[in-house]
């Protein structure tokens, strides 16, 4: 890539999202959405490889269309109101169209089939962007217009999104991959409070995005793409594999650690609106993640894979790589619960 | 054992009085002139005794005398053979009169029965001799 | 009155005190054997005072001290009952274990742990002294289950044979089955009287039902060994001789039937209930005196007739005469201690051979034990004025002029009739013919500690009964008056049993022995009891529950429903929903379908 072209793009892909949380127009909104959409096809194949550009025109054709259909909803919001501005939707159509619009760039669940292809398609820096600075401002606009959206829409793809997340990533070895489902079911999650208290769905996200930062900074570290490769860590970083497995345990929403919080406070919120089932059921199909996530942990750090190893003190050896905010992720995404309280304080 | 059982699965078992309800005719039934029987021995003099409730029976004043003797003539625990005969006995004969008292029900049960039949078939052949 | 009191207490802290005192050295003068049989001794002569006060005034007594707790309403105190029944058979049986403690000196000699042998026999009496004292049933039940226990312990005093631990298992198992019943009366009473207080109890006695009765019969039929929980005694001839001679023939085994002697005021208007007790008794009188016929083993012969006593007895319990019934049980202390004595004379004389067809001639080289056990084999059949006559009889008397279950009595008939058979048959194999054991065993009775306690028990056996039958107090009237061939049946049926048995066994002496008859084969097998309800039955079970478990539960929860139902479930489910998702076609047919949907939601 042209070095004057990069950060132009990352600029874009930063300015795209920042004009839609900041704009209080739909037009303008949407067109930060495009902003950074067309941003992200760049950085998503910095090789011209065939897979990373297959990748790249996957999330393009979803994306588009998913715009061509926010476009249609604003339009339509536009026709029965008479006005730009950001407010409660009126016509129910209009709505509808907004949140399918929305559900299929967050990759929640009947149109999650795009996350994990296009994730397998790209390197590990665009994915984690993907996963976590791209849904940040369809999040938003969910976040502004909540009171208005359909709430059996909405828990429906909740409960399939946790669901297919879970039953996605039991069938894979492909680290990327997996970390697409596990996407997909805290996508869930955040659908489903978000009707209910927007705030926990804000948090959730950020949390999401503390842990995925960590795993993938992990991944990016020794450029891990697969369960097999992450089983070496134990040669090449022993301290890595305890982080790797407390993450992974905090993605999972195991209770001393970080990911706990959300999942504590969605279940607590979602009874006190005498949701009871929903919790119930995506408390037991989230088990089906923390499978897969246990399964990680077991070949990283509680077992020593019978595979290949050529060099038995690769520890010694230099990092080549360093990643400077890892400590932080990591210790955000461990311990993060006592400070739940402050959410409060934050939302 | 014996004759009761003998009679009771051979023979004709409903006219087989129950000991456990006896008797079922009146006592002086053919005894005009019948006495109840009077305990010798008062209710004082038996509680005197501490006899059990099975021992109050008619033969109670042969028994505080046996209980006494033997008291008095402790360490030696065969003498009042005299008393013990004259206890056993009382109670031999309680036990006579009470198998005749037994007897006696039964014949009178028979008796009953062959006169009940016997009315029958009067009653039948007056209905016959009506017809 | 208060001195007998005195000296009950006496008697009892008199065998406590080796117990206390078995860590110090006070009684290092003398070993802790003899010392504890010296203070048996002393604790019978001690007792004897108490005995003869009662004879004398006839006067019972209860002693409650210590209020032990207070549950609620109930009352539990330690309460001692003193009246015919504790009394005297605290004078019997202390009588019994000082001869055998003496016995046991000479059996135990060359056993390491001698002291503790003798410490359990202790223990055994203490309790036994406990069960038979006690004024309410909790006290009752920590005899009646210290008694059990130390059963348990004794059978299994040789440890290291499979046979004796198994023995000693089954004893304590079959045990905890009566006990279930035990602790059902135990509950009821305290769910409808409230009191477990034996005064109380009997003061309530019309307003009782079958159940607790029935749970009494159970514990009894546990404990002393009735039809149906029999097998353990035979077993538990795997134990030491002097533990058979204490415990399963004096002692322990006669608990059940002192249990319902103790609860008979209860039952005494309770028809139904009394004709269980005698159909129980009489079943397992006959059956025991069958079993008694074919065996070979000296030991279990002399224990199937104390199985068939005790059923006499418990048929005495069930024409409504336990005041007899407990004379038995006194009277055949005396014999049935000794009998086993002799057969641990003999068995340990012969190198520790019990099987009778090994034995013979024994009346010549051994002319103590050989009188003695022809005395108790008597006195059991009941030969007139030896011991076993002045209950056997009387029993016999009274069932046959009462009006009873004519079935029963003609069961209990048949068995005394077989009581002489199998006399007969250990007296015929054991002294009389030919030697037929190993010249090389060294017989020699000729040991004081031997010679003195059998002979005892051999007074015992022969002047008892006269003693204790004219001494005690009148309590219920036995029957005077009945025709003479009633007054001679119990005899007669005895003679025509041993002359048959004489008879057969002269007359097939020398023929070849048959095995193939199906009542020989029943008889030996034990009526096949052991064999369908040791084997068939818990085979059964646990082929049934193994395929329960296995096949039916495990393969429906474990297989089908959870956890590997919901793994291969979710494992379809993964593979259905994430392969072949590379399609943009997926992507765009699942956007129209949910789109469509949507505005029809909508429309």
């Amino acid at each position: 890539m042209n070095f004057l072209s990069k950060p132009i793009i990352y600029s874009t892909l930063i300015m795209g999202t920042l004009i839609t949380l900041f704009s209080s127009h739909w037009l303008l909104m949407w067109i930060g959405l495009e902003m950074s959409m067309l941003a992200m096809i760049p950085i998503m194949m910095p090789n011209f490889t065939p897979r990373s550009t297959e990748a790249a025109t996957k999330y393009f054709l979803t994306q588009a269309s998913a715009s061509m259909l926010l476009l249609f909803s604003i339009m339509l919001t536009m026709t029965y109101s008479g006005q730009w501005a950001i407010m409660q939707h009126q016509n129910q159509m209009a709505s509808f169209m907004l949140t399918i619009s929305l559900m299929m760039k967050l990759g929640l669940a009947p149109f999650h089939f795009w996350v994990p292809e296009v994730l397998q398609g790209i390197p590990l820096l665009p994915g984690l962007i993907l996963l976590t600075w791209q849904k940040m401002a369809p999040l938003a606009i969910l976040f502004q217009s909540f009171s208005t959206i359909n709430k059996p829409l909405m828990l429906t793809s909740a409960i399939l999104s946790v669901l297919l997340g879970g039953w996605g990533g039991l069938n894979q070895t492909q680290l990327r991959k997996i970390m697409a489902y596990s996407s997909i079911a805290h996508m869930g999650w955040m659908a489903a409070i978000l009707i209910y208290n927007p705030s926990i769905m804000m948090m959730n996200y950020i949390i999401y995005t503390f842990l995925t930062t960590s795993m993938f900074s992990m991944f990016i570290m020794y450029n891990n793409t697969t369960t097999s490769s992450l089983s070496h860590t134990w040669n090449i970083s022993p301290l890595l594999t305890a982080m790797m497995m407390i993450t992974l345990l905090s993605l999972g929403g195991l209770p001393p650690l970080t990911g706990f919080a959300p999942k504590w406070l969605i279940i607590q919120e979602m009874m006190k609106n005498n949701n009871i089932i929903l919790p119930t059921a995506m408390a037991m199909v989230t088990l089906l993640n923390l499978y897969f996530y246990m399964r990680l942990v077991y070949s990283t750090s509680l077992t020593l894979f019978p595979s290949k190893n050529n060099t038995k003190i690769k520890w010694l050896y230099q990092h080549t790589k360093h990643i400077p905010l890892l400590p932080v992720t990591l210790v955000l995404s461990a311990f993060l619960l006592p400070l739940t309280p402050m959410t409060n304080i934050l939302f | 054992m014996g004759a009761h059982l003998g009679r009771r699965y051979l023979g004709d078992a409903s006219v087989e009085p129950d000991p456990l309800h006896m008797p079922s005719f009146p006592p002086d039934y053919g005894f005009p002139e019948r006495k109840e029987r009077v305990m010798v021995a008062t209710q004082q003099e038996m509680s005197d005794a501490q006899l059990t409730l099975q021992q109050r029976d008619y033969c109670a004043h042969h028994l505080i005398r046996l209980l006494k003797c033997k008291r008095d003539s402790f360490p030696n625990f065969l003498a009042c053979r005299h008393e013990q005969h004259a206890w056993d006995h009382c109670e031999h004969l309680d036990y006579v009169q009470r198998m005749k008292e037994y007897e006696r029900e039964r014949r009178l049960l028979l008796r009953k029965k062959r006169r009940e039949q016997r009315e029958a078939r009067a009653a039948q052949r007056a209905g016959e001799v009506a017809l | 009155m208060n001195m007998s009191i005195t000296f009950f207490v006496l008697t009892l802290s008199t065998l406590l005190l080796p117990i206390l005192t078995s860590m110090t050295n006070i009684h290092n003068k003398l070993p802790f054997p003899m010392y504890v049989k010296s203070l048996t001794s002393l604790s019978f002569l001690l007792s004897l005072i108490p005995t003869l006060s009662y004879l004398n005034s006839n006067h019972e007594a209860v002693v409650t001290t210590w209020n032990w707790l207070t549950i609620q309403s109930l009352n539990l105190c330690m309460s001692f009952k003193l009246d015919y029944f504790s009394i005297l058979f605290m004078s019997v049986a202390l009588f019994v274990t000082w001869s055998i403690m003496e016995f046991s000196l000479w059996y135990m000699y060359s056993d390491p742990n001698i002291d503790k042998f003798f410490k359990y026999l202790l223990l055994f009496l203490i309790t036994m002294m406990v069960l038979v004292t006690a004024n309410n049933m909790f006290q009752l039940f920590i005899g009646w289950e210290g008694v059990g226990i130390m059963s348990f312990l004794l059978i299994g005093w040789w440890y290291g044979r499979a046979d004796a631990n198994t023995a000693a298992l089954q004893a304590i198992l079959y045990n905890r089955i009566g006990d279930i019943g035990f602790v059902l009366s135990m509950a009821w009473f305290t769910m409808y009287f409230n009191s477990w207080d034996l005064q109380q109890l009997f003061s309530m006695q019309n307003k009782i039902s079958l159940l607790p009765l029935l749970g009494l019969l159970l514990a009894a039929t546990g404990k002393s060994a009735q039809f149906g929980l029999h097998p353990w005694l035979p077993s538990a001839m795997e134990g030491p001789t002097p533990v058979s001679a204490l415990l399963h023939s004096s002692t322990m085994v006669v608990a059940g039937v002192f249990l319902l002697i103790r609860f008979s005021p209860l039952m005494q208007d309770n028809y139904l209930f009394q004709t269980c007790i005698l159909c129980t008794g009489a079943i397992t009188t006959l059956f025991a005196a069958i079993c008694a016929i074919t065996q070979n083993d000296i030991k279990k012969i002399v224990a199937f007739s104390t199985s068939s006593q005790l059923g006499l007895m418990m048929v005495t319990i069930g024409i409504n005469q336990p005041h007899l019934a407990f004379l038995h049980i006194c009277t055949h202390a005396f014999f049935k201690a000794m009998l086993f004595m002799c057969s641990g004379s003999i068995i340990h004389s012969l190198n520790d051979e019990q099987d009778i067809r090994k034995m013979g001639g024994l009346f010549k080289v051994m002319p103590m034990t050989s009188s003695c056990l022809t005395i108790g084999s008597l006195a059991l059949t009941g030969m007139p004025f030896l011991t076993g006559f002045y209950s056997k009889d009387l029993i016999i008397e009274a069932a046959t002029t009462s009006y009873t279950n004519a079935w029963a009595l003609t069961l209990t008939l048949i068995a005394t009739s077989l009581t002489a058979a199998y006399s007969v048959r250990i007296l015929f194999f054991t002294m009389i013919e030919t030697p037929r054991f190993h010249s090389s065993a060294s017989i020699n009775e000729n040991n004081p500690m031997l010679i003195n306690s059998i002979s005892r028990l051999a007074a015992g056996s022969i002047f008892a009964g006269f003693f204790i039958s004219n001494s005690i107090p009148p309590t219920t009237m036995y029957q005077m008056t009945m025709p003479t061939y009633l007054k001679t049946s119990a005899l007669l049926v005895t003679i025509i049993g041993l002359t048959i048995a004489m008879e057969l066994a002269s007359m097939a002496y020398n023929l070849k022995l048959n095995y193939s008859t199906k009542t020989f084969n029943f008889s030996n097998m034990l009526g096949y009891h052991s064999v369908i309800m040791h084997r068939s039955v818990p085979y059964k079970n646990l082929l049934m529950s193994q395929n329960l478990s296995s096949v039916l539960l495990d393969l429906i929860w474990l297989e089908k429903v959870a956890p590997k139902g919901i793994s291969s479930m979710q494992v379809s489910a993964a593979i259905s929903s994430s392969t072949q998702t590379g399609l943009v076609k997926l992507y765009f047919l699942s956007f129209l379908i949910s789109i469509t949907l949507a505005i029809f939601m909508v429309i």
